[in-house]
């Protein structure tokens, strides 16, 4: 199974209705950039998240903690068999973005995926703008299908 | 839909002779031609002697077949047109286009026979201009020049691409193959130095395409919204004044861009939303299709559905003055549009273009909206165009198909049906989904929806694509498996249009619309075909009954199929030994109970409740089926409040032995 990890083209403006564009935002599939290694910085609980189809296990490890409200922020994300454990990998693309369901938004940039040396993948500048429940969501795309994994956050005053 | 656009006319007709120095704009109302059966599109040229009469492309109803009426038109505000001819009648099933040459030529594209026809000046036979083998589902069509300097264009959203015809040669070159998804239409465009361009604009991403005629891109520009510039639905183009000027469907209004330096800006936009049921000269309705006469004097607006053409001329000025007691802007309210499925308390129903799904609760005093799923966008879990959906598990798993993405997406509803009725903006979880152009290869515009043995491990789902006018079944993991499609004794389908499970002994059957069917060129047409569960095709009906039917709905015996060209609801029932009759209906065009104004969706509830999507009436009713009476309406309209107060609706229960919703 080839694998490649495509900038990630969170299409999330703030009021995604009306006059939000989606052409633009479709980035196209680069080719898988340079690793890097991990970071070493402090990082926060792990959040997991079974995908829909129980096919992977996505974990999210925030390198920050708590996770700000306003203020950008990366994380570790690592796709796991559920079963084996082993890393999962049986995909095409992996994407990450995180939208509040109830209003309808989601961040106001999109967030790209660098492979990691221990095979995990970073994505920095993330953005929550707004206290409240959100809701990351991890999907794959293998072929024709696509499945979701999805973890709640919530920021708190 | 309430997308209350700025700008009216101010006045709103003046004598043309006033227009002889300075700047001036078109756009001030002059008359309306009413009682045209659905008219799809419209073009100015030359007939009998006049050089600027007006065509009107018909797509017909019961009555009257689908035909080109020509029209004598004048710039006189008041002045009615008059009818002078006719074109294509006999020949025409579905057009959806239509140019005229200089010479007077008329082009017409059909999307049920995949045809573009020339119909020659000299009422001589027609020709085909283009077919099978370089159109796949044409729509909008533009021509310019004569001979072998004769150019054409024609939108084919069917391929997601425009093609375009040189000097009468049948082999086109490809425009826009990678950018375009749905083109709906085209025109020619002055180009920089005396070059010819081209103008494309999609329904799909909302935007205008220039490109050269080597099929070059040159620039792009509007996007979904609407406030002024931007675009909803947009559904022809023509060039006139320097300018590009677009039928802004979905907001009601047309917006006159600039070419050269400044090429898509916006120079003006004139038209208010029609809201009273009718309501016109001036106001408009989802205007489909427009053109601009050679002199640039009159601007001609088709609106189907409200069978008129309106006709605009020319006013002092550069810009249309606005009218401050209808200056307001939004976005589009709850438009019911051709799909609704029902399970346990809930249903869905599908709103184009506010791009989302409308959950419903049934457990109250009337259908009551408790969420809308998903917003607009292009990545999984957004929808751009949803046109189809289904329910099940009790309204726990929904099934959505948006053809604007070409893709199906599966959810989670949280629904609760053992706590109080409420609303809850985070009631979808999006799970999974299936890129169906991807599955299938090939450009795929999918339709309908619909599911057999939902939740089982044998569960299938069925697509219709409009492309190929053929079924895409899929297993439990949206893997394909097989397709439907007509045999030869019964020939292909032509228009597929909906999907419904049905049952036929123990077994499941599904019944496919087929809106063309094989009635042929000015003849009903409309058909059900029914295929077995493995696949097999057991028989068609409706043949003579139907005219173009839109949805499907079957419980136990009863079959219910909605035709938009008559406005009704026909009921068919399954006889012993599996053959089905036609056994009556009920309908016809108004605003009373039990009328409708091109009914789409329906559905028939568990407990029997029949429910029809009354889309040109922008609401839904609910219908007794035995007694044939109606116990609710709902919708945003304050026009529905007549059925409301004549409803006896009875909210339903929650069921002993069903639980909350857990998801699968």
């Amino acid at each position: 199974m080839s694998r490649s990890i495509l900038p990630l083209l969170a299409l999330a403006a703030l009021g995604c209705g009306p006059g939000e564009p989606d052409a633009g935002s479709t980035s196209s599939g680069a080719a898988a950039p340079a690793t890097h290694p991990a970071s070493p910085e402090v990082r926060g609980d792990t959040l997991e998240g079974l995908s829909s189809g129980g096919a992977f296990l996505a974990r999210v490890t925030p390198l920050v903690d708590p996770i700000p409200m306003n203020e950008a922020f990366g994380v570790l994300l690592s796709l796991v068999d559920p079963d084996s454990g082993e890393p999962f990998v049986d995909y095409d693309e992996v994407s990450i973005d995180a939208r509040m369901p109830a209003h309808k938004h989601g961040m106001l940039r999109d967030v790209g995926l660098t492979p990691q040396d221990d095979g995990s993948m970073r994505a920095d500048g993330l953005l929550l703008h707004m206290y409240g429940h959100w809701e990351l969501h991890v999907d794959i795309r293998k072929g024709a299908l696509f499945e979701r994994a999805q973890i709640s956050v919530r920021l708190q005053y | 839909m309430l997308a209350l656009l700025a700008l009216a006319l101010s006045p709103s007709t003046v004598p043309q002779e006033a227009i002889d120095t300075g700047p001036s704009h078109l756009g001030a109302y002059l008359s309306t031609t009413t009682g045209l059966p659905r008219p799809v599109a419209a073009a100015f040229g030359p007939s009998q002697g006049k050089p600027n009469a007006l065509f009107v492309a018909t797509r017909g109803d019961a009555a009257r077949p689908p035909t080109i009426q020509v029209f004598e038109v004048s710039a006189d505000p008041g002045r009615p047109t008059t009818g002078i001819g006719e074109v294509g009648a006999g020949r025409l099933e579905r057009p959806v286009g239509l140019a005229v040459s200089d010479d007077g030529d008329v082009f017409v594209t059909d999307e049920l026979q995949r045809m573009l026809w020339r119909f020659p000046s000299d009422g001589g036979d027609p020709v085909a201009a283009a077919g099978l083998a370089t159109l796949t589902l044409p729509a909008g069509v533009d021509v310019t020049g004569s001979g072998e300097a004769q150019l054409i264009v024609v939108a084919d959203p069917g391929a997601g691409s425009a093609k375009l015809f040189r000097g009468g040669s049948l082999t086109p070159t490809v425009i826009g193959e990678a950018l375009l998804v749905r083109p709906r239409g085209a025109c020619f465009i002055d180009g920089p130095d005396g070059t010819v361009q081209i103008a494309i604009c999609d329904g799909a991403t909302h935007r205008i395409h220039v490109f050269d005629l080597d099929g070059g891109d040159v620039v792009s520009f509007s996007q979904l919204g609407p406030h002024p510039s931007l675009l909803s639905g947009p559904s022809d183009v023509e060039f006139a004044d320097g300018k590009i000027f677009v039928a802004d469907r979905e907001n009601h209004r047309v917006q006159a861009f600039d070419t050269g330096a400044t090429i898509g800006e916006l120079a003006y936009r004139f038209g208010v939303h029609a809201i009273r049921p009718g309501e016109g000269e001036g106001a408009l309705h989802y205007p489909a299709a427009l053109a601009v006469s050679g002199d640039g004097l009159l601007l001609a607006l088709a609106e189907p559905m409200d069978d008129r053409v309106q006709l605009f001329g020319r006013a002092p000025g550069a810009e249309p003055v606005e009218d401050p007691s209808r200056a307001a802007i939004g976005p589009p309210a709850a438009h019911f549009g051709p799909s609704i499925s029902g399970s346990g308390l809930y249903i869905a129903t599908v709103s184009p273009e506010s791009h989302q799904i409308q959950i419903h609760d049934l457990r109250g005093k009337e259908p009551a909206k408790i969420s809308d799923v998903a917003s607009y966008g292009t990545r999984f879990g957004m929808y751009r165009t949803p046109c189809a959906t289904w329910l099940s598990s009790g309204g726990r798993s929904l099934l959505t198909v948006d053809e604007g993405n070409a893709r199906l997406t599966r959810s989670l509803l949280r629904v609760q049906p053992q706590r109080p009725l409420n609303a809850d903006p985070e009631l979808a979880q999006h799970q999974d989904g299936v890129d169906l152009a991807a599955a299938a290869g090939r450009s795929f515009w999918p339709g309908a929806v619909t599911v057999l043995a939902p939740g089982d491990k044998n569960e299938l789902t069925f697509i219709t694509d409009r492309v190929t006018d053929s079924v895409l079944m899929l297993d439990r993991n949206l893997e394909t498996i097989g397709t439907l499609a007509g045999d030869e004794e019964s020939g292909p389908i032509r228009g597929i249009a909906d999907l419904s499970p049905a049952a036929l002994g123990t077994a499941s059957t599904i019944l496919v619309v087929d809106s063309g069917g094989q009635g042929g060129p000015g003849s009903p047409g409309g058909r059900i075909l029914e295929f077995g569960p493995a696949g097999g095709l057991l028989r068609t009906f409706g043949e003579g009954v139907l005219v173009e039917p839109g949805g499907v709905t079957s419980r136990e015996n009863q079959i219910w199929v909605t035709d938009r060209a008559t406005d009704r609801v026909e009921r068919f029932e399954r006889k012993p030994g599996g053959a089905v009759e036609h056994t009556g209906g009920f309908g016809g065009r108004g605003l009373g109970p039990g009328q409708f104004h091109d009914p789409r969706g329906i559905h028939a509830m568990d407990d029997g409740r029949l429910i029809v999507l009354d889309h040109g009436n922008h609401r839904g009713q609910i219908f007794d089926p035995d007694h044939l009476t109606l116990i609710a309406g709902f919708g945003g309209r304050l026009y529905i409040e007549p059925l409301k107060s004549a409803a006896t609706w009875v909210p339903l229960q929650l069921k002993r032995d069903q639980t909350e919703g857990e998801g699968r």
